[in-house]
């Protein structure tokens, strides 16, 4: 599956607009990516593990109103990150 | 001529704006008197002022009945605060009432009993006067404010650089870092040990009481932490419902502006002839209006998608549009009066030059222009056809 990333979350992935991983389910994708951008995956999970409902996901378009670590992933799924903050 | 006619706006607004004049216009008159000596004086709004607010209702208009609160929905309030604007001769009183009610509104929203009993029903009380307390010149992943467990509470050290109404503030609602990396929104008394406010001056907010907030090993007790886990998320949240509060009270000044402009200009000849009968000054007032009806289209819309429950929590890009667009408005409506008042705007009424400063603010407030652009433009990536 493909994580696709733009706007401020771009820095804490070396800039890459997207990521490939070898991921069953979102939350498998999300320790992966923690694996290989640490910091990405702190913005992304909160203390509790769940996606910080600051970032809207998108799968293959469709926006997930509730982002769960079990939802299932294909191996040619795409999914998109809306990180749209401001402030600081 | 009425406001419904100026601006296009309908019964809604009308109705909103006469009960604000019914309800608050002896408030607004009072905390108006003197405003330019105050402002330009550096005079910092009496915390008295805030107090009779929550006292007559306004900081609680918006708020639930059940913390005390006048139970109106997001448009009454909005164009309540259109009102404030239009009526208040000091542009920073509805600004802070506005960060008020916004403190208020989201620890209520947490639904916590003792949250409400503590903090949300004095402030509606006018008891406890609140601030918010978040820039600290970083960006937001990057907050130098620390929060650590310590025992059963935490410990805050840190400081934040700009809080509006921080001299006179009671308590702080603090963003800080917790280990980890994620935010924890936090209550902060101004009383704490620790804690110590000094007063900073900017370009504009002049009577805002406005402060550095620094925070020394503050003891923070468990029952002070509003948002335990995804305080980005909490912090985004706020930085939403202030777009729409801010664009609602900038629109109300600009309609204020601009019929200071025109009186002035009605009165005012050069060589033989008045000023408002001249096409180029016409053309500078046709385009100060279409501003201003624009700063009310935007935020009318804003306000009907408000209330009808479309609102996305975090980043909405038709309330950041109405934000954004509000302000590149009366950064434009305030050059205008520069142009066609000349000398007049410098230095005969007080109020284009405080809104000159004013408006500035605008451009760093609850997200600089230039995020909300960012943001608007990745949004748009992902909703072809408009955001609403």
């Amino acid at each position: 599956m493909r994580l696709v990333f733009s706007g401020f979350m771009l820095q804490y992935v070396d800039y890459r607009r997207t990521v490939d991983l070898d991921a069953a389910t979102l939350g498998h994708a999300m320790a992966e990516l923690a694996r290989l951008h640490p910091r990405a995956a702190e913005l992304m999970l909160d203390a509790a593990g769940g996606i910080r409902r600051t970032h809207q996901l998108f799968l293959n378009d469709l926006r997930l109103p509730d982002p769960s670590p079990d939802q299932p992933l294909a191996a040619g799924d795409r999914v998109e990150v809306l990180t749209a903050v401001a402030g600081g | 001529m009425t406001a419904a006619l100026v601006t296009g706006e309908g019964r809604g607004y009308e109705d909103a704006a006469a009960e604000a004049r019914r309800r608050w216009g002896g408030l607004l008159d009072d905390v108006g008197k003197d405003a330019p000596r105050r402002y330009a004086e550096g005079t910092a709004l009496p915390r008295e002022a805030f107090r009779r607010a929550a006292e007559e209702g306004l900081t609680g208009y918006a708020l639930p009945p059940r913390v005390g609160g006048g139970g109106a929905g997001p448009g009454a309030w909005g164009r309540t605060q259109q009102e404030l604007g239009r009526l208040c001769a000091d542009p920073v009183f509805p600004m802070l009432v506005g960060v008020q009610a916004g403190i208020a509104g989201v620890l209520a929203a947490a639904g916590d009993d003792g949250l409400d009993e503590r903090w949300v029903r004095p402030i509606v009380a006018g008891a406890c006067v609140p601030a918010l307390a978040f820039s600290e010149d970083a960006d937001l992943f990057s907050m130098r404010t620390r929060i650590r467990p310590d025992g059963a509470g935490f410990r805050l050290d840190g400081r934040k650089e700009f809080v509006g109404g921080g001299l006179t503030a009671d308590v702080f609602l603090v963003y800080a870092a917790a280990p980890g990396g994620d935010l924890v929104a936090c209550l902060v008394d101004a009383g704490d040990p620790g804690v110590r406010v000094e007063p900073v001056t900017g370009l504009g907010f002049a009577t805002g009481a406005s402060a550095r907030l620094l925070m020394a090993d503050v003891p923070i007790a468990a029952d002070r932490i509003v948002a335990p886990v995804d305080g980005l998320s909490h912090a985004q949240r706020f930085l939403n419902t202030r777009r729409i509060d801010i664009a609602c009270t900038v629109a109300g000044q600009m309609r204020t502006l601009l019929d200071r402009a025109v009186e002035r200009l009605r009165v005012t000849e050069r060589h033989g002839r008045l000023l408002i009968d001249l096409p180029n000054v016409q053309a500078a007032l046709g385009r100060m209006s279409m501003g201003v009806v624009t700063a009310h289209a935007v935020t009318g819309h804003a306000l009907r998608h408000i209330e009808s429950g479309r609102l996305q929590p975090g980043f909405d890009p038709v309330v950041a549009t109405a934000k954004h667009q509000v302000t590149a408005a009366a950064l434009a409506l305030v050059e205008e009066a520069f142009r066609v008042l000349g000398g007049h705007a410098y230095y005969g009424d007080p109020h284009f030059a405080m809104a000159v400063r004013e408006f500035h603010g605008l451009v760093a407030g609850s997200g600089t222009q230039e995020h909300l652009e960012i943001n608007l433009g990745v949004h748009a990536a992902h909703t072809p056809g408009g955001a609403g």
